[in-house]
């Protein structure tokens, strides 16, 4: 008897205790998601807490915050980005911003599909496409993919129920074939790859590792807690949102002369410190980018999962269409009329399953809408806001 | 005291104690990262 209670004891207190920490973590949580000045992190672009976590864009985006999801162009830090622009006295919505280099679109469906929206919450969000995200037919890369996974948010999606089963193994398969000679996401590897296959050793092993895969879920998903109580506590408490009243007239020409300030040195409208860094290479660079068909990426499969899984989710992001550089790919190599292609199939792929679409590809020679090859710049940001402005009020 | 003297409580308690750590531990540690290098060229 003695025995038994040796062994019983640490097991009912560790249940108990992850019981206790959990509901803990989950009130705590809760009460400074409320408080507290959750713009500090909604703003800052790359945070782990939302490329890697579910809790907190989960909470945003059913409180009435407008996500923006994107890549490397959020990083950027110009008076015309939206984290600057909004709220304003048409659309009164806080923004989270959503992705830095490498966050693509199956890393945006892992985002979406983890979240939980509340009945009625549908439009709150924007996908800003990046046509860099295009210019391999391998679409994004193991390594690239790897530095972005997250396992919470895997075991979210593949566990949520408004998610078709269809989408879910395209999604299992793309993601294995992503994580691929990973150490650290062997758990997820594993799981990705046993979860679709349906012979007689996958069903065995999937029967065996269950335990363990339920284990490793409710430790990320325990994690995860952690990570967000322990950044969120430490946040001033929340002051009431400045509503701004933007003349947009006004902010187009401080968008043009900012530009023209930092461009001064290139015909291309790349800023001048960037555009010193490429001055060596020019002669390497110069029609790297020829023969390149857009529309054959493996991004597209990704991309029509995004859109799928959305529609499964019943949500409607805004997709917005970014432009490149037209001055720079036309040195790289690129045609316009190769690079429209991309624009038109992006375009008809998303109008086709119902979303709204805004197509920037126009204004790639507009100047100093981009600030260097391929990333918006003063007038392209400013745009994005105007768009978004109207779309959403 | 006496109750202390037993193996089995003594074990019990230390394993108790070794899992009350290792969710503190899991729960608080930061995610792994992966460090990436990002460049557009």
């Amino acid at each position: 008897m003695k025995k038994i209670l040796g062994v019983l004891i640490p097991i009912l207190v560790g249940i108990s205790f992850y019981f206790g920490i959990n509901t803990y973590l989950d009130m705590q949580i809760n009460q400074y998601m409320k408080e507290k000045n959750i713009d500090e992190i909604s703003i800052n672009a790359g945070d782990v807490l939302k490329d890697k976590g579910t809790i907190f864009t989960g909470y945003f985006v059913n409180n009435d915050g407008l996500i923006i999801q994107g890549s490397s162009e959020l990083t950027a830090n110009f008076d015309q980005m939206p984290t600057k622009i909004f709220p304003t006295k048409e659309l009164s919505k806080n923004i989270e911003i959503i992705g830095r280099g490498y966050v693509q679109n199956l890393q945006h469906t892992s985002i979406i599909g983890s979240i939980n929206f509340d009945e009625g919450i549908n439009s709150n969000i924007v996908n800003l496409q990046s046509f860099q995200w295009y210019n391999t037919y391998s679409g994004i890369g193991d390594k690239n993919f790897q530095s972005t996974f997250s396992p919470v948010q895997y075991y979210k999606y593949i566990n949520n129920d408004k998610i078709s089963k269809s989408n879910k193994i395209k999604y299992t398969k793309r993601v294995n074939s992503l994580l691929h000679g990973s150490k650290q996401y062997l758990p997820e590897y594993l799981n990705s790859k046993i979860y679709s296959n349906n012979d007689f050793i996958s069903k065995a092993v999937r029967f065996l590792l269950k335990p363990y895969f339920s284990l490793r879920e409710k430790v990320v998903e325990l994690k995860e807690k952690g990570e967000l109580y322990s950044r969120i506590k430490k946040l001033d408490n929340a002051n009431k949102p400045i509503i701004k009243d933007i003349n947009w007239e006004k902010e187009e020409e401080k968008a043009e002369d900012q530009g023209r300030i930092a461009i001064t040195n290139n015909d291309f409208g790349i800023i001048d410190d960037t555009f010193n860094t490429i001055q060596p290479k020019l002669d390497e660079l110069k029609g790297a980018s020829r023969d390149i068909d857009y529309t054959l990426s493996k991004e597209f499969e990704d991309f029509e999962l995004y859109l799928d899984t959305c529609i499964d989710l019943e949500v409607k992001p805004y997709i917005i269409l970014v432009p490149t550089n037209g001055k720079w790919y036309d040195f790289a190599g690129s045609l316009p009329e190769e690079r429209e292609k991309f624009y038109e199939k992006a375009e008809k792929m998303a109008e086709e399953k119902g979303f709204k679409v805004l197509n920037l590809f126009d204004d790639e020679y507009t100047e100093y809408f981009m600030m260097d090859t391929q990333h918006l710049g003063w007038k392209g940001w400013l745009k994005i806001d105007k768009e978004i402005n109207e779309y959403f009020k | 005291m006496n109750i202390l003297n037993d193996k089995y409580i003594k074990f019990a308690i230390i394993c108790s104690i070794a899992i009350i750590l290792a969710i503190l531990i899991i729960t608080f540690e930061p995610f792994a990262e992966i460090p990436f290098v990002y460049n557009q060229f």
